[in-house]
């Protein structure tokens, strides 16, 4: 005989391995287990920190400066825990190189220090990141931290980068750890210019 | 020729200008381009990391050279070769680290599951500091294989690592911009201050009283290393510094420098922090493949050609 996830939990119930709240009827404690589960979301994977970390990045949710060259990226996205909650207030630590592959190691350009919003919520204006030499792929790194849950360092990796040659799946290489973090990018030709924009959810593990 | 004739005349004199000579003392025979080598403490070998995942080994001052079959799939990381007076460890990107005695017999293969980074022996060649590519500083036990302790970090990973010749002391360069130290039972001492950006190594003084840090930012610190408090600073080398070898005797250092953006050698700072301020050493970095040190001096290892290593003392 199979059993639903919700037959178990009934079940359990009645042996009293699952014991429920004062007020909570089975029926409720089932949906509000099942509820959870579904909303429970995969930890965001990890990638390493640097090598070109740099602490006190300006608060600042605009990255690019008028002028700047390279293609301009817009990046939002949503601060989640694994149980799919979304976290506000969580600090969100930026870096990346210019439109050339270069970081800027004297100063704070394209680095940057983000809250998230009532509902988890960042967003940032940027340029899409150049390659260098020493790493294949373009990338942005993110540090992200919030009270109760386990730091979250990681880097958001493009799938227009032509290093994935139109299928990041396929073409992954050792430079990109996971295709999770491969984000699908949006182009706007506007009028007088072409955009770019992609979202990168984060999601934290808590303690 | 005459032009290099005039260039090595140029670079001696430079050298004298600035205080330091630059002398060979071993040439040795390559078995092509090599990527990486180091010194073993101690200074009667050098290891060198070569294109195709070969290890070589030379025994100083005779120059037998001897070839280290590794066994490691993935790639073997600059800094992930490290080597005692009886064994050799060499760590790969897919997380293994398999130890070699003096022989080249495999002793041990440790799974670590992580890009291995950084490797350094104690002096007695009993323990094994290992850093990988998203986790704090490891201490491991070389005759059984396993790890005694793992230390922490606010984020991110330990860069290099080095262990004072007693083994009472670890000190490890942190990615959240830390320099964090360890008795040899794991126990947390301090956190000192490494910086804006994050510092890539440290290297203890022969006595264990000091220890010097650099990264990103192309500054060395020196600092007490009872206490971590830092002690002076040099101006900065115009180059992130990757790898720091400390003198034998007194505080001298030297830092590996490389370029930010291709990340080929730019430059080998040399600092006294007992006089005078930060300089490179007039010497071609392109060539340079390792720092390190003996029980006389500072070492510098390079490739002059694709069969010719040589080892320069700095003095």
């Amino acid at each position: 005989m199979e059993l639903s996830r919700r037959d178990l939990l009934y079940k359990c119930m009645a042996l009293g391995v699952v014991k429920l709240g004062v007020g909570l009827s089975p029926a409720a404690a089932v949906e509000a287990w099942l509820h959870a589960e579904k909303m429970a979301r995969q930890a965001t994977p990890i990638d390493q920190l640097g090598p070109f970390y740099k602490k006190g990045a300006p608060n600042t949710a605009v990255l690019r400066a008028a002028g700047d060259p390279g293609l301009p990226l817009a990046v939002a996205g949503t601060v989640y825990n694994t149980r799919g909650e979304e976290l506000s207030g969580a600090k969100i630590e930026i870096w990346q190189t210019n439109h050339q592959g270069h970081y800027d190691l004297s100063g704070y350009r394209y680095r940057a220090t983000l809250l998230s919003g009532e509902k988890g919520a960042y967003d940032f204006q940027s340029v899409i990141p150049g390659h260098y030499p020493a790493r294949v792929c373009q990338h942005i790194h993110f540090l992200v931290n919030a009270p109760g849950h386990k730091p979250l360092v990681t880097q958001m990796y493009f799938g227009s980068d032509p290093v994935f040659k139109g299928d990041p799946g396929k073409n992954r290489n050792d430079d990109c750890p996971s295709v999770e973090l491969v984000r699908p990018i949006l182009l706007t030709d506007q009028p007088n210019s072409m955009n770019a924009s992609a979202t990168f959810e984060l999601v934290m593990e808590t303690r | 020729m005459k032009i290099n004739f005039v260039m090595a005349a140029l670079l001696v004199l430079c050298g004298s200008v600035y205080g330091q000579t630059v002398k060979p003392v071993a040439k040795l025979d390559a078995p092509g381009g090599l990527i990486f080598a180091m010194v073993c403490d101690g200074g009667e070998r050098v290891v060198a990391l070569g294109g195709q995942n070969d290890v070589y080994a030379w025994s100083l001052p005779s120059g037998d050279r001897r070839t280290l079959k590794t066994g490691l799939d993935g790639h073997v990381d600059p800094g992930a070769i490290a080597c005692s007076r009886k064994m050799f460890a060499v760590g790969s990107t897919h997380g293994t680290v398999v130890v070699l005695d003096a022989g080249g017999a495999e002793q041990h293969r440790m799974e670590l599951k992580e890009e291995v980074t950084f490797l350094t022996f104690s002096a007695d060649g009993t323990m094994l500091v290992v850093t990988t590519a998203n986790s704090p500083v490891q201490l491991w036990d070389v005759a059984s294989g396993k790890a005694l302790w793992k230390g922490s970090t606010d984020f991110g990973n330990s860069y290099g690592a080095r262990i004072a010749p007693n083994g009472d002391l670890i000190v490890a360069a942190d990615g959240d911009t830390h320099v964090r130290a360890y008795d040899r039972k794991g126990k947390f001492l301090y956190a000192a201050d490494g910086g804006l950006l994050e510092p890539f190594d440290v290297s203890l003084s022969a006595d264990a009283k000091t220890f010097t840090v650099a990264g990103a930012e192309g500054i060395i610190e020196l600092h007490d290393a009872a206490t971590g408090k830092l002690l002076k600073k040099s101006a900065n080398s115009g180059n992130p510094i990757f790898l720091l070898a400390m003198a034998p005797q007194g505080r001298k250092v030297i830092g590996f420098a490389l370029d930010a953006y291709r990340m080929y050698p730019a430059a080998v700072a040399y600092w006294d922090p007992d006089g005078g301020g930060l300089k490179n050493l007039p010497l071609d970095a392109k060539t340079l493949l390792g720092i390190g040190r003996d029980d006389k001096s500072l070492l510098l290892v390079r490739q002059e050609s694709p069969g010719k290593v040589v080892v320069e003392r700095v003095d």
